[in-house]
């Protein structure tokens, strides 16, 4: 009786079908498309996807298998660490650790490339999970949402708010939806946005009308409040209270 | 167990033969199954591997087996072993160990072949060599997808 063999592909065709257009393809030896493909895969797994872009001009076979969701999916499986920056102006840069030692960890900020939009300058960036979330306007009024995929890639517009707001709203996260408080006029000072469902609530809002200042606020969320500071003082959105709103006056000599 | 029991010959597909510790060989998942499978004697025939890779597997297996506690090296040294073992394989030979880590089943020796080759595709200019895939595209194809404005993200 002979051995069980498990499921393999030959290990002799390494000769290729099609005649080489490219100098440096040799038919007589072996080419990464030669073994299976998730074998291919796990190489592509492991390399940065900053490569992505010269695998895609290789060839046809490799472009789609640079391309293919399984690979987006495997890379989604990896432990992932990633810190996103964003500045006033609009550019985005990753932080990246580039030389680790035993004692330190040296660290870069590498700017990510995706198209010029008006909202990226005029928005307000929140990152959930693996999406980066650019609200509202800036001195203009927006209702824009767009949603940067940062695993596929991809920029997609999400629902409008139902308020168009200006930059000093305050953006922020708690228990996994985003939070965008003031920067109108209208009554509705507070809509909440939920990433799972990709939609738009309308929460509760304090009776006092939110955030009147002309400069853009500094924020923190903690727990279920998100503090901001106004002039001379900082502002605490409850979101679980019905979004009481309270104040705590700063230290006098503080100015804002 | 006897003495001629712990051992194992694995046989390659030219034909060379090498005896082994069974501990040593049984890191692979497929000669594993076919031992427990009892449809085997002493000699199992690996019909996808040749004596060439077959050696340098065994070497690897050797390396990485815990046979009567001799198998303490620290992580490290097996990580500097692991580094030496894969850094002068040429393409070739890489790509052959990965086709025989996968048919004989040994996760950690794919996993380190394939990281192989992604660190030698990082470092070296002339990756289109050293992957040495055939371009299917048409000159127009080709112009077009370099102009492409994918978005390259680094991490």
């Amino acid at each position: 009786m002979s051995p069980p063999l498990k499921k393999i592909r030959r290990l002799s065709s390494f000769i290729g079908s099609k005649p080489p257009r490219e100098d440096n393809y040799d038919p007589s030896s072996p080419s990464l498309l030669s073994l299976p493909d998730e074998i291919v895969l796990q190489c592509l797994l492991r390399l940065p996807k900053i490569y992505d872009r010269n695998l895609s001009c290789v060839s046809k076979t490799l472009r789609s298998l640079v391309r293919s969701p399984e690979l987006h999916r495997l890379r989604s499986l990896l432990p992932k660490d990633s810190t996103y920056v964003s500045f006033l102006n609009g550019d985005l840069f990753t932080l990246r650790p580039i030389q680790e030692t035993k004692t330190k960890t040296e660290y870069r900020l590498i700017p990510i490339r995706f198209p010029s939009h008006p909202f990226r300058y005029h928005s307000t960036p929140v990152a959930v999970g693996s999406e980066i979330f650019f609200v509202g306007g800036s001195s203009k009024p927006s209702s824009d949402l767009w949603i940067l995929d940062t695993c596929s890639r991809e920029l997609t517009q999400g629902p409008s708010m139902k308020v168009a707001r200006i930059g000093q709203a305050v953006v922020e996260v708690i228990n996994g939806k985003i939070y965008v408080i003031g920067g109108c006029l209208n009554k509705i000072q507070v809509e909440v946005f939920d990433p799972k469902m990709r939609s738009w609530k309308v929460a509760e809002s304090p009776i006092e009308r939110i955030y009147s200042g002309l400069t853009k606020r500094i924020s923190a969320s903690l727990d279920w409040k998100v503090y901001s500071v106004d002039t001379g003082r900082i502002n605490v959105y409850n979101a679980r209270e019905c979004g009481r709103l309270e104040t705590m006056q700063m230290a006098s000599d503080v100015v804002w | 167990m006897s003495k001629s029991e712990k051992k194992i010959v694995l046989k390659s597909l030219d034909n060379e033969a090498f005896e082994v510790e069974k501990a040593v060989a049984l890191q692979s998942q497929t000669i594993w199954v076919m031992c427990e499978d009892k449809c085997v004697g002493n000699e199992i025939p690996l019909e996808n591997v040749t004596g060439q890779i077959l050696a340098k597997v065994i070497d690897y297996c050797k390396k990485h087996a815990v046979v009567d506690g001799d198998g303490d090296e620290s992580s490290e040294e097996l990580k500097n072993w692991d580094t030496e073992f894969t850094k002068n394989m040429d393409q070739s030979t890489l790509f052959n160990m990965i086709l025989a880590a996968n048919y004989l089943n040994i996760k950690s020796l794919l996993n380190l072949t394939c990281q192989a080759v992604a660190d030698k595709t990082k470092t070296i200019d002339e990756f289109h060599t050293f992957l040495n895939i055939e371009n299917n595209f048409t000159p127009e194809e080709e112009a077009q997808i370099c102009q492409e404005n994918l978005w390259a993200f680094d991490d």
